[in-house]
């Protein structure tokens, strides 16, 4: 009888109302979903659209103004993966801007220099504190008004500045590319058997009275090899046949005047070349700070102790604070870098053709909102855990064998 | 005695202050030092003097003073401007008494407002054209000149040196706003019984902003009408207000023992932080009017809060996550020991430690999102930078899109700078990393 009056009664048994609460909230989820599903199937046949995937076969019918080849009878799926292809191009170029500037501004700002030091703040704070969209509508006012075609900016018969872009040379295989390419293939066949034999030599070679156990394994005879011998040999090889190759390897072509403008080099398009000073310049104000914050975090005690064993400025710099501020860093940066391809959405407001204006133009056509914003999420979602695994990945790799191999 | 005598006088080091030492200390200190210090002055003068040229002789500042007004409150239209100032007023007197109770934070923040509010109480607007139309030797130009000049040319000058028609006319709400602010610090300075007042005041500021701004009777300003400086705000407010207490119920559901919930709430917050917030506020205008039953349409401007709200929560959840994480265990122990229930424990135990710590990376997550609310013009509403464009759109104001852009952009970096400034002052206010 004691046992049942203190056993407790299932509304207050907390394993019980675990359950049930759970239960409850998977109940309200669903229903909320059934009434969003309902209303949506309702909306869609108000709207007279069909939900389906067979829209993506058909012909797109709208030209794209750059990236890879298109053209405008080829299918919405393959304009789709234009725009995702252009984010992708300016994401990277972006990201490799955007870290070297960040880089540089951030040491900046520790330099022992007040002067420097007080430009990169300004820098830093200007840039982070305005909206990235003002800036890349800026940018873009800017480069609308460089001078016409017929006044364009000329530096040394190379690179053409004017409203249509940035122009640069462009390198292309020339000729004798195939050639040269023969060379390459023999200078790694080369340098793999000067590495074998090399190793082969010091391992089996050299000292005989060390013993067994005092000499170093074979792998670290390998990269051993690989350092002094096989990169020297492979350097030679190619150089040697850059200049036995008698057709030019390398065709330039420059960009030349015609009558509708510039042709010929690469071209950066105005709209590519305001996001990408946009991205680049915003995303750098932000790694500025994680690189003088990463740099700051490294204990005080291991400069001095760096400096008292009698490391150059230099080398206390190289061997000792960097390689422990960069696991620091590594983790603010990757979150910077998917800021950064985030942020490449904003080009839709300025025209430039990637995914997210490309989807906006299919979804104008077509009507079917709720595929392409599928596929749109998506694409992010694919590239932002790729860029984070990518640099999981980097950082594991960095803390556990430091920066050195 | 005589070992005294042996006593050296040593002298003490040479410890020269000045601005030589400085200089040597801070510029010249190495030959590489010496060289970045020369490159740095080469590169700050030709910087200085392009911008001072530029600023003084070849930028048309019209434009700014020709659409201050838009700038400012957008489409808002002129004859109910008096909404927005009530609005104003409303706040001048809540900040006034909150100045003079709370002292400190409040009272430093309410002195930069004023001192903002009385420049452009004091200095009319006009000059621009006035300045502009004389030149840049407008400071050297006799005055004889100057008179004459607007003898001849009325039409071109409208320089209103009549400065008491001016502040008490034309500036009359401004005035009223900084008298306001100035008589309530003064009333309620020290008036402790007001504490709770004032907070339930700031509490029905919000729903009392959009009351009056919609306006009632006759002639309600529909939401499609606000804009400019006044809907930034408007959108910001909301959203950092609204995602606030969203972000700490994602971030408590992310770290539950509940499977279901914590699920969901992961599954949540990584799907938003994934994706930019241009498509969730593409979606609040392209895909929300699919969900909505029958024939309900929410505003748009309405739309743009929510998808502002539900991004900015899933970035605020990650934030207090992590202030969460740093709570020892104890904490909640000891919590339970004493025999709190969950929510107790978490409202009067966890969150307001987890909440210190983290109060940087909450105000830059407001400050992101203030910065964020310029998305809203892309999908057409015209807020601060939406009317910029606008502006610009106009033929007679085309070629001036670096003087526009350099305004707004000064105007949302003073609010950025403004937020970074007031969150170290709070942290150093609340001691965090003292203890």
């Amino acid at each position: 009888m004691q046992q049942d009056s203190t056993k407790i009664p299932f509304w207050r048994d907390i394993r019980f109302l675990k359950v049930f609460f759970q239960i409850l909230f998977v109940i309200g989820i669903i229903l909320l979903a059934g009434i969003l599903y309902s209303n949506m199937i309702n909306g869609l046949s108000r709207q007279g659209i069909k939900l389906d995937w067979t829209f993506l076969n058909s012909e797109a019918g709208f030209g794209i103004s750059e990236g890879i080849n298109y053209d405008p009878s080829d299918s919405y799926l393959k304009a789709f993966w234009v725009g995702v292809v252009n984010t992708i191009k300016v994401s990277i170029a972006g990201i490799c801007c955007g870290t070297i500037i960040g880089f540089f501004f951030g040491i900046a700002r520790l330099s022992s220099n007040w002067l420097i030091q007080k430009i990169a703040a300004v820098y830093v704070e200007c840039f982070r504190n305005i909206p990235l969209l003002l800036q890349i509508f800026f940018w873009a006012a800017l480069i609308r008004s460089l001078p016409k075609i017929e006044n364009s900016i000329v530096i040394s018969d190379n690179i053409v500045f004017n409203v249509q872009g940035i122009f640069f040379p462009s390198f292309a295989p020339g000729p004798g590319f195939t050639t040269w390419l023969w060379y390459l293939l023999g200078g790694v066949i080369l340098a793999i058997i000067v590495v074998l034999g090399f190793a082969v030599f010091r391992h089996f070679g050299g000292d005989h009275e060390l013993q067994q156990t005092d000499r170093p394994p074979f792998t670290s005879n390998i990269i051993f090899a690989a350092k002094w011998a096989a990169a020297p040999t492979f350097i030679i090889v190619a150089i040697a046949g850059w200049f036995l190759t008698s057709e030019p390897t390398f065709a330039v072509t420059r960009p030349v005047l015609q009558r509708f403008g510039y042709v010929g080099g690469m071209n950066l398009s105005p709209e590519f070349t305001s996001v990408l000073i946009g991205l680049s310049v915003y995303t750098s104000a932000f790694i500025a700070e994680v690189v003088r914050s990463g740099i700051q975090a490294v204990v005080k005690g291991q400069r001095e102790a760096a400096r008292a064993v009698g490391l150059k400025e230099s080398q206390v710099l190289s061997l000792v604070v960097i390689p422990q501020a960069i696991p620091i860093i590594v983790p603010p940066l990757t979150s910077q870098f998917l800021n950064l391809i985030k942020n490449s959405s904003l080009s839709v407001a300025i025209g430039y053709p990637e995914l997210f204006q490309v989807g906006e133009t299919i979804i104008n056509q077509t009507g079917q909102t709720i595929p392409i914003f599928g596929m749109i999420m998506m694409s992010y979602l694919i590239m932002s855990l790729t860029t984070s695994a990518f640099m999981n990945w980097y950082n594991r790799r960095i803390t556990r064998y430091g920066l050195s191999r | 005695m005589d070992n005294l005598a042996v006593t050296q006088e040593v002298k003490p080091p040479n410890t020269k202050k000045g601005p030589v030492k400085w200089l040597i200390d801070n510029l010249f200190n190495t030959w590489y030092n010496t060289i970045l210090t020369c490159f740095a002055l080469v590169f700050l003068f030709f910087v200085f003097k392009g911008v001072f040229t530029w600023v003084f002789t070849q930028a048309n500042w019209r434009v700014i003073p020709a659409n201050i007004q838009i700038l400012m409150t957008g489409p808002y239209p002129i004859e109910q401007i008096w909404q927005v100032w009530i609005v104003l007023c409303t706040l001048s007197v809540l900040l006034g008494l909150s100045a003079g109770i709370w002292h400190g934070l409040v009272f430093k923040l309410s002195i930069a407002i004023a001192s903002i509010g009385l420049i452009f109480l004091l200095i009319p607007l006009e000059i621009v054209n006035f300045i502009a139309s004389i030149g840049p030797t407008f400071l050297f130009t006799p005055l004889e000149l100057i008179n004459k000049k607007i003898e001849t040319e009325p039409g071109t000058l409208e320089l209103n040196l009549n400065f008491i028609s001016l502040i008490f006319f034309k500036r009359r709400w401004l005035l009223g706003c900084l008298v306001l602010l100035v008589v309530t610090f003064f009333l309620g300075r020290d008036k402790h019984v007001l504490k709770r007042w004032v907070i339930g005041g700031w509490f029905l500021s919000f729903p009392w902003t959009m009351i009056m701004l919609h306006g009632f009777g006759e002639n309600p300003v529909s939401t499609t009408d606000w804009g400019g400086l006044l809907l930034t705000l408007i959108l910001a407010t909301v959203g950092i207000v609204a995602c606030f207490p969203l972000g700490v119920l994602l971030a408590l559901g992310r770290r539950s023992q509940l499977p279901a919930i914590k699920w969901v709430s992961t599954t949540y917050i990584e799907t938003i932080r994934g994706v930019p917030l241009i498509t969730i506020l593409f979606m609040g205008s392209l895909i929300l009017p699919i969900f909505m039953p029958g024939d309900f349409q929410l505003d748009k401007v309405i739309r743009a809060m929510i998808g502002l709200t539900l991004f900015s929560a899933a970035y605020m959840a990650e934030n207090v996550r992590g202030g969460l994480q740093a709570v020892p265990q104890g904490q909640v122990e000891a919590a339970q020991a004493v025999g709190l229930t969950y929510p107790k424990t978490m409202l009067f135990i966890v969150l307001p430690q987890a909440l210190r710590s983290v109060i940087p990376a909450i105000v830059g997550q407001f400050i992101a999102l203030f910065k964020d609310t310029s998305l809203v013009s892309i999908v057409g509403l015209l807020d601060l930078f939406g009317i910029a464009r606008s502006i610009l759109g106009n033929p007679k104001w085309q070629g001036n899109f670096v003087e526009i852009y350099l305004f707004v952009a000064a105007i949302y970096f003073v609010f950025c700078y403004a937020m970074s400034y007031f969150s170290q002052e709070i942290e150093a206010d609340l001691g965090v990393g003292k203890y």
